[in-house]
């Protein structure tokens, strides 16, 4: 016997199903096989579904015109497309003005929701973290890239109240799930002075646009893709084969969207949204608002549900992902965010778990990045 | 249920589902009843067969009996708060409900004793560990049937198994109960 056994041995048991639970069960079953609906599901799934179902369905069908038939043939339009939105924010970009500037900005805000403890109470803080790049069009003046941690504060009314109610302590320990290593769960400090900034300044004459998703990539490439949807699936296609890594050409499409995040000019960036609009992993949610107030649109280009991550002592909380995009221009407000799936102790369904936000000042600029002040230089590339 | 359609005779779709309910009903409501309750298993070991006819059966993706069990942990996944809950009740309890089978022998006695410190060791599982060792526990699923249910590779099963069974083990105190009992 080993322990999986004695796990079976000593479980509780039950009560076989009455008679009557069964006889509910198999009614339930018996009438969704009545249903004139024809299951959902895969092709090759029993075939008898779809012969019994579409006598139905025809049968339904009939009934339908029969009933609702108008004078005149009908016209049919046809379906709107799923990603009409998308296609609406490509054919706005597309009619933007060329950006101009000595430097592209790309300062992104990294904020996590997280559940933490003082004085036996518990309530959940943002913590958040920055990193700036100055990006030169000149490949002669200096890349500068400058991270710093923001700010760890409570994150809601009601958590400042409870923070307040365990005394205003400036530290406060985590709550982390059973068998979190200790260092992953130190104690954080409330603050709202930055802190651990570090940055680096120097002129490179690499583009720092290295993704594995799509390739390296220069800025003088990003400068020469076409801003027709066509030509560019034509380059993008010459560059997966060139990556060789195995994934299907759709899958490296759909991986195009980084083009949105990299300084293109507003035809690319229209093109790829097209591209990404024809994608069969797109899916477009409509407006929403991030969590600054702006309005935006919800968009996902891969998988986006059924993961799970870590809340508190909750190891496993299920959540879903999303992007918002810039509705002006077609750059991102909001870049993998993180939502609760589900409500858990402290967190209600539909709050932002964490997500990186681009802030107003990014895309091109004639300013100059000046040295940041009471901040380290950097030997080391920064990420 | 499995094999290639034929196309020139049409199955009898009502006959092979009583038979596939008719067969498996009891086990699933049996294993969604030892995670949650006998309640809860009343109905949705029910939604596990409407999800199944509504999902469609596909011969190639394995045998149907992994795949019911597949779609009965992904319901009971979203009772997964009532089943951690259950978990850590038991622990503390360890009281076998009356109606349980009766066991004279020395192995159910002593697998009742250790109810409790299995029970707690259950719900420090990871939910993704928990339903694998549950799947082959409690459903009676061979690790290839758990890796079909789950739509992961065997080899994750395995892993996953280890893993378990080595919390499992810890938990027992790294000794053998059983052995300690007899001797």
């Amino acid at each position: 016997m080993d322990e999986f056994d004695l796990l079976s041995d000593s479980l509780p048991d039950s009560r076989p199903p009455s008679p009557e639970v069964t006889g509910r069960a198999r009614a339930r079953l018996s009438d969704a096989m009545s249903e004139p609906v024809r299951p959902v599901g895969s092709r090759r799934s029993l075939w008898g579904w779809t012969a019994a179902a579409t006598v139905s369905v025809v049968a339904a069908v009939i009934a339908l015109v029969t009933t609702l038939a108008p004078a005149t043939a009908p016209v049919i339009a046809p379906p709107a497309h799923p990603n009409a939105a998308l296609l609406r924010l490509a054919d706005q970009v597309a009619r933007l003005p060329e950006e101009r500037g000595a430097y592209w900005r790309r300062p992104l805000l990294h904020t996590s929701l997280i559940r933490v403890e003082a004085a036996g109470r518990a309530f959940n803080v943002l913590s958040a973290s920055s990193a700036d790049l100055w990006q030169p069009r000149d490949t002669g003046d200096p890349v500068q890239v400058r991270l710093r941690e923001e700010y760890v504060r409570p994150a809601t009314a009601e958590d400042d109240r409870a923070w307040k109610a365990a005394g205003s302590p400036l530290t406060v320990q985590p709550l982390c799930s059973s068998g979190t290593m200790t260092e992953n769960c130190k104690p954080m400090r409330i603050t709202s002075r930055p802190s651990a900034c570090q940055y680096t300044r120097a002129a490179e004459p690499r583009s720092p646009f290295s993704d594995r998703r799509i390739g390296e990539i220069t800025l003088a490439e990003l400068a020469a893709l076409p801003a027709d949807a066509d030509k560019l699936r034509a380059k993008l296609h010459d560059r997966w084969r060139a990556t060789r890594d195995g994934r299907p050409f759709a899958e490296f499409l759909s991986s195009s969207w980084t083009l949105l995040e990299m300084p293109v000019s507003p035809g690319v960036r229209a093109a790829t949204l097209r591209l990404l609009a024809e994608s069969p992993t797109t899916r477009t949610h409509g407006m929403t608002t991030d969590p600054f107030g702006r309005p935006g649109l919800a968009v996902t280009f891969t998988k986006s549900e059924g993961f799970t991550g870590q809340f508190g002592s909750d190891d496993e909380v299920a959540e879903r992902y999303t992007n918002i995009l810039d509705p002006g221009n077609g750059t991102f407000l909001l870049l993998h965010a993180a939502i609760a799936a589900e409500s858990a102790e402290g967190l209600t369904k539909g709050t932002f778990l964490q997500h990186t936000a681009w802030l107003p000042e990014k895309g091109w600029t004639d300013d100059r990045p000046d040295r940041p002040r009471a901040c380290k230089l950097s030997r080391t590339t920064l990420p | 249920m499995a094999g290639p359609a034929d196309l020139t005779h049409p199955p009898d779709v009502r006959a092979d589902w009583e038979e596939v309910f008719s067969t498996h009903f009891a086990g699933i409501h049996r294993y969604i009843a030892r995670r949650l309750s006998e309640d809860v298993a009343d109905d949705l070991a029910a939604e596990v067969f409407l999800a199944a006819y509504r999902k469609g059966h596909d011969p190639s993706r394995g045998e149907v009996k992994p795949w019911l069990y597949g779609i009965a942990t992904h319901l009971i996944s979203r009772h997964h708060r009532s089943e951690s809950r259950k978990w850590r009740a038991l622990s503390r309890t360890a009281e076998r409900p009356e109606h349980s089978h009766e066991d004279a022998t020395l192995t159910r006695v002593a697998a009742s004793a250790l109810t409790g410190t299995l029970a707690g060791a259950l719900a420090g599982l990871k939910r993704r560990d928990r339903d694998v060792v549950l799947l082959h526990a409690l459903g009676g699923l061979s690790h290839a049937e758990v890796a079909t249910a789950l739509d992961i590779p065997a080899g994750t099963v395995a892993s996953r198994l280890s893993r378990a069974r080595k919390q499992l083990r810890s938990a027992l105190g790294d000794a053998n109960p059983l052995e300690d009992l007899r001797g």
